[in-house]
């Protein structure tokens, strides 16, 4: 399992030029590891928007499809963000 | 007089005198109207006639001093000679209000590095850490939205200002996002020519977007269901001649005089935390 501390990122998460930035830098983790799963650890990120996520974590979830969990959500606006663009049914 | 949102555009010719701003009789403004004259400033900046004249009532007055108003104006280049009745006054015995000063972001790093400032000021007005993170995150999307939308056809001054309001005695918070770029109507213009402002605005929040080759865009639709949802608030936005006001009952709509942008507010009533 990959685990990504998207805390790493930042605690608050915005915009879609740093979403592709940091979708670009992850792939670049997940591509050179022979692990087939993949966890987004949000424990400590604050705030999620919703263009930040749409260039980060459902353009993760449609590369590696089935293969993402997202897991220690620590903030209920990260929380409504997941829920909102259904990421977190996806998961 | 006391210029809110809802009276703004019966005073609106009051204040707004040829390319001057007159403010002097003014009592009270809230957030909404501090936003139309941050946009009226924006288009008369250049102007040989142009002259603002600050409110001479002390409230008022107060109101644009902590909101830093005279900072925004010196950051757009305004001359302290075309203004009147600038000097400090007096402040009100109980203001009653805590201030989010007015921040012009020119680009978006500039924006995102506000946000930590934001999320603390919304804590400082006393909202739970849940509240006050989907606050900034609402503020947040609607500063997106602004560089987003806007990228490569900029009509006038560049960039976001974010501004706002804690009116503490009615846990009452109001926030604005306001920018000079295309508005909702030009924006949408390539897929849907014939759009009035009105009509455009209320796309926009359907979750619309308003690009060719673009499968997404529904920002603004997460924006509305946070501010109505989990605040029980309402959602403002002018674009053009067209104004919308959104809550939990309906959806209202106004044709008013024309506004370079869009000006966007969120008002929400929030519980303190003890």
């Amino acid at each position: 399992m990959i685990i990504i501390p998207m805390r790493k990122y930042g605690t608050i998460l915005n915009s879609r030029q740093f979403g592709r930035e940091a979708f670009l830098s992850a792939i670049n983790i997940i591509d050179t590891n022979n692990d087939s799963d993949l966890s987004l650890d949000f424990s400590g990120v604050e705030i999620l928007t919703p263009s930040f996520s749409d260039e980060f974590v459902a353009k993760l979830q449609d590369r590696y499809s089935g293969r993402v969990k997202i897991e220690k959500i620590t903030s209920g606006a990260v929380a409504e963000t997941l829920h909102e663009t259904g990421i977190l049914e996806k998961a | 007089m006391k210029i809110d949102f809802d009276h703004f555009p019966q005073y609106r010719d009051a204040i707004f005198v040829g390319n001057q701003i007159i403010l002097d009789d003014v009592e009270f403004v809230d957030i909404w109207t501090v936003g139309q004259i941050c946009a009226r400033s924006i288009a008369i900046r250049s102007l040989p006639d142009r002259r603002i004249s600050f409110p001479k009532t002390p409230a008022a007055h107060y109101v644009f001093r902590h909101l830093g108003f005279l900072t925004f104006l010196d950051r757009l280049g305004f001359d302290r000679g075309v203004l009147t009745n600038a000097g400090e006054l007096p402040d009100p015995s109980n203001p009653d209000i805590d201030f989010f000063p007015i921040q012009y972001s020119e680009r978006i790093d500039e924006f995102n590095g506000r946000l930590e400032g934001l999320l603390r000021m919304f804590e400082g007005f006393s909202m739970s850490n849940d509240d006050a993170r989907l606050a900034t995150q609402i503020v947040a999307e609607l500063g997106n939205n602004v560089f987003d939308h806007n990228i490569g056809q900029w009509p006038d001054l560049t960039g976001s200002i974010v501004a706002g309001m804690n009116l503490r005695h009615r846990n009452t918070i109001e926030f604005i996002v306001l920018d000079a770029g295309i508005g909702f109507k030009a924006s949408l213009r390539a897929v849907n020519p014939n759009l009035s402002d009105a009509e455009a605005i209320k796309l926009g929040l359907s979750g619309q977007t308003g690009r060719i080759a673009e499968d997404r865009g529904r920002g603004l639709k997460y924006v509305q269901s946070w501010t109505i949802d989990r605040f029980h608030g309402k959602l403002r936005i002018q674009s053009g001649t067209g104004c919308i006001q959104v809550d939990k009952r309906k959806t209202k709509d106004k044709d008013v005089e024309s506004l370079p942008g869009v000006l966007a507010s969120f008002l929400v009533t929030h519980k303190p935390q003890r």
